[in-house]
């Protein structure tokens, strides 16, 4: 559904990334791991075009996307959860969700998704009127996954979901995380740090250091490679 | 010194605020979403006034043209001006300083272009309703400034009514909360760029021609409101529409009263003494959101 072939990323004149390819078959979790500054956050910006590549070729269902700008990515069904949740602070829990929408043409659509979405996190429905900045750091990640299902994406991009959130809050949101895929047969990249949860809920996973991949497979090879465990397991 | 005598000052004052209003509001505005000053925003009023004479002493325009010509021309010149010179600029390294040095330029390059076309003699624009009004008999008013008072009026009340209620206006938010990731939502942010800066440009265009039948028409018109249009935004919290229009308001009543209280001389000392005592008071403007750290 998604694949990277050997991409080339910069900031300025430095490299960040160096010939990562991927590949995201449709229905999959993929999962990348990686610890602080291996580039994860970067394969991202790169797929959504808001850190433009060097070179390589990205496509999604076959169409090449790495020349589109930014903004035209939602309409393929890519939605992006961004590190550090990115909602805006200064409207409502009912306003971002509805931004979440904003693509979309249909009013009924709209409104059915945001009925579902309130479902999906019953809390935000309590919560819609409130300022999303004054919202507690689980209840705003989760109005920011509420946002990025509004649109019942066929394709969702998770940026560290589980980033300064309390261990309890981190399983809530996995746990509903897999229960979107199930229900909806979404296909999910999910950039993690934390790795012993990421790999498993997913199917597959690349491994990032300094930019390079430097090891892919299954979850389940991956959780028991020694390797893993020793430098992201900590066992 | 009678009750009439200060309504038409307050009235006076708040003709001359309803100008510095829709001129903050416009600074307002691209501050919020574009994160510059705009300092060639005066030149946007001064163009909108130049633009009406023009078309009604040589075009010989009917009034209700020459309105719609001067505002649509105006945003024709912005919308050119932005696509040329602010846009390959955007976000780039350097943009913490290139929007003041590329709007200076845009400033002194304008008014120069007026001065050449149009020449420094002061022109005049007749009032557009030659009426004199005595509500109640309490104190009078002209045509021309209950036109200014019910057209800021009503452009102001279509602004906040496109910001709150269109999609264009939920566009504009998210740009200004979050330009990079309102992107990702399917925001065309470079077009929500281009039209508040049309928009903003706009609404000095009108300010320019509303007031133009009150002052004079000349290249260096727009420089006073562009420093006072400034003073009102910041006064009313950077980026906050709202807080710019009221700011405005008070703004110009404060300056009517000043005038006539202690003389013309005090009026910008009034004006910038009140933008001191606010920013000591409140640092972040009247309506601005307090910055964390």
């Amino acid at each position: 559904m998604l694949e990277l072939r050997s991409i080339n990323s910069f900031y300025g004149d430095v490299q960040i990334l160096f010939d990562v390819s991927l590949e995201i078959k449709e229905g999959e979790i993929v999962t990348i791991l990686g610890s602080n500054g291996a580039g994860k956050t970067s394969v991202i910006k790169s797929i959504c075009n808001l850190l433009p590549i060097g070179s390589g070729e990205i496509y999604y269902e076959g169409q090449r996307i790495d020349k589109i700008p930014p903004y035209k990515l939602i309409n393929l069904g890519i939605s992006l959860v961004p590190e550090g949740r990115r909602l805006f602070p200064d409207m409502s829990v009912y306003d971002n969700l509805r931004l979440g929408g904003y693509p979309l043409k249909d009013k009924k659509t709209l409104s059915d998704n945001l009925e579902w979405v309130m479902e999906l996190f019953p809390r935000l429905k309590e919560r819609s009127k409130q300022l999303a900045g004054t919202l507690s750091g689980g209840e705003q990640q989760m109005c920011a996954i509420a946002r990025g299902l509004m649109i019942r994406p066929r394709m969702i991009i998770f940026d560290e979901p589980s980033l300064g959130l309390a261990p309890v809050i981190v399983d809530q949101i996995f746990e509903i995380l897999t229960q979107i895929v199930h229900e909806n047969h979404s296909t999910i990249l999910l950039v993690e740090q934390n790795a012993q949860t990421a790999l498993e809920i997913s199917d597959r996973g690349y491994v990032l250091e300094n930019g390079h991949i430097v090891l892919e497979g299954a979850s389940k090879e991956l959780l028991e490679s020694p390797e893993i465990q020793k430098a992201y397991l900590g066992l | 010194m009678n009750f009439s005598y200060w309504m038409e000052l307050i009235m006076s004052g708040v003709v001359t605020g309803a100008c510095y209003a829709l001129i903050g509001a416009g600074l307002s505005l691209i501050w919020g979403t574009l994160k510059m000053v705009n300092l060639a925003h005066g030149e946007f009023y001064m163009l909108g006034a130049y633009i009406l004479w023009v078309s009604l002493t040589v075009g010989n325009m009917p009034l209700l043209i020459a309105i719609p010509i001067a505002a649509v021309s105006v945003v024709v010149i912005a919308a050119l001006l932005h696509m040329a010179t602010i846009r390959p600029l955007l976000r780039k390294p350097g943009w913490d300083m290139s929007p003041w040095i590329l709007t200076l330029g845009i400033q002194i390059l304008l008014q120069n272009i007026a001065l050449q076309v149009w020449g420094e003699l002061y022109q005049n624009v007749p009032y557009f309703w030659n009426a004199i009004f005595k509500p109640g008999n309490l104190f009078t008013i002209s045509g021309q400034r209950i036109i200014i008072l019910f057209g800021t009026f009503a452009v102001i009340l279509l602004l906040m009514f496109i910001i709150k209620k269109t999609k264009l206006g939920r566009a504009i938010i998210a740009t200004s909360q979050d330009g990079e990731f309102a992107t990702m939502m399917g925001i065309n942010t470079k077009r929500v760029y281009l039209v508040t800066y049309g928009i903003s440009a706009m609404l000095a265009a009108i300010a320019g021609v509303l007031m133009c039948p009150v002052y004079s028409v000349n290249p260096w018109m727009g420089t006073t409101v562009q420093t006072k249009g400034l003073v009102v935004c910041i006064l009313g919290g950077l980026g906050s529409v709202e807080g710019a229009i009221i700011a405005g308001i008070v703004m110009g009543i404060v300056e009517s009263l000043t005038v006539s209280v202690v003389g013309s001389a005090w009026r910008d000392v009034a004006a910038y003494l009140l933008l001191i005592i606010i920013l000591y008071v409140r640092p972040e403007g009247l309506f601005g959101r307090k910055r964390e750290g």
